[in-house]
């Protein structure tokens, strides 16, 4: 079942297809090709878009990562050296070497002048050589607090050195310290730790968006990845191995989406700088040239099924043009001429059409022309034939008249003075002029029933059956026939008096071919069948052998001798004629010696159909 | 009435037609004059008194007219359309006696104003029953017109 649906739902979609005109199909065909086309195209160019900005884009934050890391190891270059400048303070070296209260309030002093221009600076704690705690001073609060030094201090160590620290995590901020060692004149005094707290201004900040773009974001920490700051607070870890940092990476940042990033260690320092950069960012262009394609394709397929319209119409409409004028022609208006002035395929389709419809016109022409000749020519043979007929009947029968009656004369008036083979002879020739006679009324007869103009119409048989009996009212006496008809008989359509005709034939017939010793008996009987009726005309006479069933419809045809039955041979010609006349039938039912069913058949007359159900419907 | 009386013109050119018809009105015993004339010309001076046919005590008006429709110089039909065109004879009675059965002649002399149609029949007995028939009706029962009356 759902096969067979599927094959209904086929046959409607290619019926519909095969529904459509040229130029519909046309611009579908065309506007589905610049479709595809088109959005081939345009995959492929977002593609390539898509790789190039995403190329570009790794290599601005691959760059820009790794010129960060390089600013940064400046930067913790420069603060090792300021630093040191801190360090080499006369009031920090005094009171390294005369520790006090009084060298205390006065490297205090010095320091808080330092920090009051450097807000960064969160604490300075000063060392012994030895790495014992000698003092510290907070300076832009809350200080280092719990954090230590101790690592820090020992990668300082060294009258030249000087290093940077990990970031450490102190509440809300990240710190790292500063070591540097406290020499006087080549001796090592011991150290000083600053500890810096990474809150950037927002110059700062404006000064690395230029640099990084506004979308981007840079992240600091240490290589070993625990403490992490954005430059103002401590953030979560970012989800990249620093030590994989020279590869870019993509990741998923929560709640903001795809994110490309690379990573740069920073030399000199435990530190590594990360840049993020939002995937959407790195694909913007690509998404752009979407959009624009987007606008664009619309209107290339617009474009394109209006070229596609004007094209298939430039085709299709010399066709249609041309298919009215053949429908013209088809329906026999010849005057409809196609001028499509074009001298392409479809012009000389045109043209060939045109002659085409000139040659058929003129064929046609000359065919209707040689038809209206045939017919006037079959007029005058038809009116020849009819006088030759009119001849027949005058002329001929004037001397066959003279032959007829002077014979009888003859007899009448001089039979006495004759001998009987005289009398025979005379006797012979009134026999001749009257079987001549009947001949020639039954030629004309039968040239009439195929030349007349027979109009159709309601036939009454019982009427018509009347009609046949009185023609043969003294040849039925005289036989002393029977006739039995089965009444009602309906009505058919024919030709009343051509249908008494064949009628009288046929009961002639009936009456005639009877053995001498028996007296005719005939029964005329009707059935319908489908819509036509048949009439059975059956008689006891000789009958017919089966063999000779088609000739004695011929006209001349003759089973017997003149003697046993006389005639002309024309009866059943006039009847087969009359009744292909009128559209009917003519058959024969015989046997020899068992008598004949003639029929005849006619299509039966609505009305006397109407009446038949009329009785059905009372019975 | 007329009193012409009892003329038959018969307009027949056959000779033999002629002599049996003569035969046949002696064998009913018909003893009515008839005129037989060979042309539908001679038929018209005969109606018209013309010519020879000047004298009307020779040459009567007839009381029936058995004119056949073949005939030489002018047709049956055209001596029949002059009859019914001519004021003193248009009432006269005439019978069409053809070897013709054909309709358009039938019904062309029905049409110009014959008052009936026969056609000659071959056999002799059926000649002397039609004449018998012609003498019955149009001789004896029917009732004639008055020709000259206006």
């Amino acid at each position: 079942m759902r096969f067979d649906g599927l094959l209904l739902k086929d046959c409607g979609v290619r019926a519909l297809w095969s529904g459509l005109s040229i130029q519909r199909k046309n611009s579908l065909l065309i506007g589905g090709l610049v479709l595809v086309v088109a959005a081939t195209y345009s995959w492929a160019a977002y593609g390539g878009m898509r790789r190039a900005a995403v190329a570009t884009a790794s290599e601005r934050v691959r760059s820009v990562t790794d010129q960060l890391a390089g600013l940064l190891q400046n930067n913790a270059k420069q603060l090792v050296t300021n630093t040191r400048t801190m360090a080499a303070d006369t009031a920090i070296r005094a009171l390294f070497k005369s520790p006090g209260t009084r060298t205390e309030e006065r490297a205090t002093a010095a320091l808080q002048r330092i920090a009051a221009q450097t807000k960064q600076i969160a604490e300075v704690r000063l060392w012994d050589a030895h790495g014992r705690r000698l003092f510290n001073v907070v300076l832009n609060g809350p200080g280092a607090g719990e954090l230590v030094d101790t690592a820090v201090v020992q990668a300082a160590a060294g009258p030249d050195s000087g290093t940077v620290g990990s970031f450490r995590a102190a509440g809300d901020s990240v710190l790292f310290p500063v070591a540097v060692p406290v020499v006087e004149r080549g001796r090592l005094l011991g150290y000083l730790t600053e500890w810096r707290r990474v809150n950037s201004t927002p110059q700062a900040r404006d000064q690395t968006n230029r640099l990084i773009g506004s979308k981007s974001t840079l992240y600091m920490g240490n290589m070993a990845g625990d403490v992490w700051t954005d430059l103002s607070r401590a953030v979560p870890r970012p989800p990249v191995d620093v030590r994989e940092a020279h590869r870019l990476l993509r990741y998923e940042r929560a709640g903001v989406g795809t994110m490309l990033v690379a990573a740069s260690p920073v030399a000199g320092t435990p530190w590594a700088v990360v840049v993020e950069f939002p995937w959407d960012e790195v694909l913007a262009p690509a998404r752009v040239f979407l959009r624009q394609l987007a606008l664009i394709a619309p209107v290339l397929l617009l474009i394109g099924l209006l070229g596609a319209w004007l094209l298939s119409r430039g085709i299709t409409a010399p066709l249609v043009r041309l298919t009215e004028a053949a429908e013209a022609i088809a329906a026999g208006d010849y005057s409809r001429h196609v001028a499509l002035g074009r001298r392409d395929e479809l012009g000389r389709l045109e043209e060939a059409f045109s002659t085409m419809a000139l040659n058929v016109h003129e064929a046609q022409r000359r065919l209707e022309e040689k038809v209206r000749e045939r017919t006037a020519e079959l007029r005058d043979r038809n009116e020849e034939l009819e006088a030759f007929g009119y001849t027949i009947s005058h002329d001929l029968r004037a001397p066959l008249r003279a032959m007829f009656g002077f014979s009888h004369a003859l007899l009448e008036d001089y039979g006495d003075r004759l001998d009987p083979k005289g009398r025979e002879y005379a006797e012979r020739i009134v026999t001749g002029a009257g079987a001549m006679d009947q001949l020639i009324q039954d030629l004309l007869a039968y040239s009439r029933v195929t030349r007349a103009e027979l109009n159709l119409g309601r036939v009454d048989l019982s009427r018509v059956l009347r009609e046949a009996t009185t023609q043969l009212q003294a040849e039925l006496r005289s036989r002393g026939a029977r006739v039995r008809v089965d009444e009602p008989l309906p009505a058919v359509l024919g030709h009343e008096a051509t249908l008494a005709q064949v009628v009288a034939n046929l009961l002639s017939n009936g009456i005639k071919f009877v053995a001498p010793d028996r007296s005719p008996e005939l029964r005329i009987r009707a059935e319908a069948r489908e819509g036509r009726v048949r009439v059975w005309i059956e008689d006891n006479g000789i009958g017919i052998a089966a063999e000779h069933h088609e000739r004695i419809f011929q006209v001349f045809e003759r089973l017997h001798g003149a003697e046993a039955y006389p005639g002309t041979g024309i009866g059943l010609a006039i009847v087969r004629k009359s009744m292909e006349r009128m559209g009917g039938l003519v058959g024969v039912e015989s046997r020899s010696g068992e008598g004949s069913r003639f029929w005849i058949e006619l299509s039966a007359a609505e009305r006397a159909n109407e009446r038949e159900r009329q009785y059905d419907s009372a019975g | 009435m007329n009193a012409n009386g009892s003329t038959i013109l018969l307009v027949e050119d056959n000779p033999d037609d002629v002599l049996l018809i003569r035969r046949a009105f002696q064998k009913a015993g018909i003893g009515n004059p008839i005129v037989a004339l060979e042309h539908g010309d001679e038929a018209l001076a005969y109606l018209d008194g013309r010519d020879r046919y000047g004298d009307r005590q020779r040459y009567p008006l007839p009381t029936l007219m058995l004119l056949d429709l073949k005939l030489p110089r002018r047709s049956g039909l055209e001596v029949l359309a002059w009859v019914r065109q001519h004021s003193g004879l248009k009432r006269l009675p005439i019978v069409v006696l053809s070897s013709s059965r054909n309709e358009v002649d039938i019904n062309r002399a029905y049409d110009l104003g014959a008052n009936s149609y026969l056609v000659k029949p071959v056999a002799f007995d059926d000649l002397l029953r039609l004449v018998r028939s012609l003498e019955g009706y149009w001789l004896m029962l029917n009732v004639k017109p008055d020709l000259t009356a206006a």
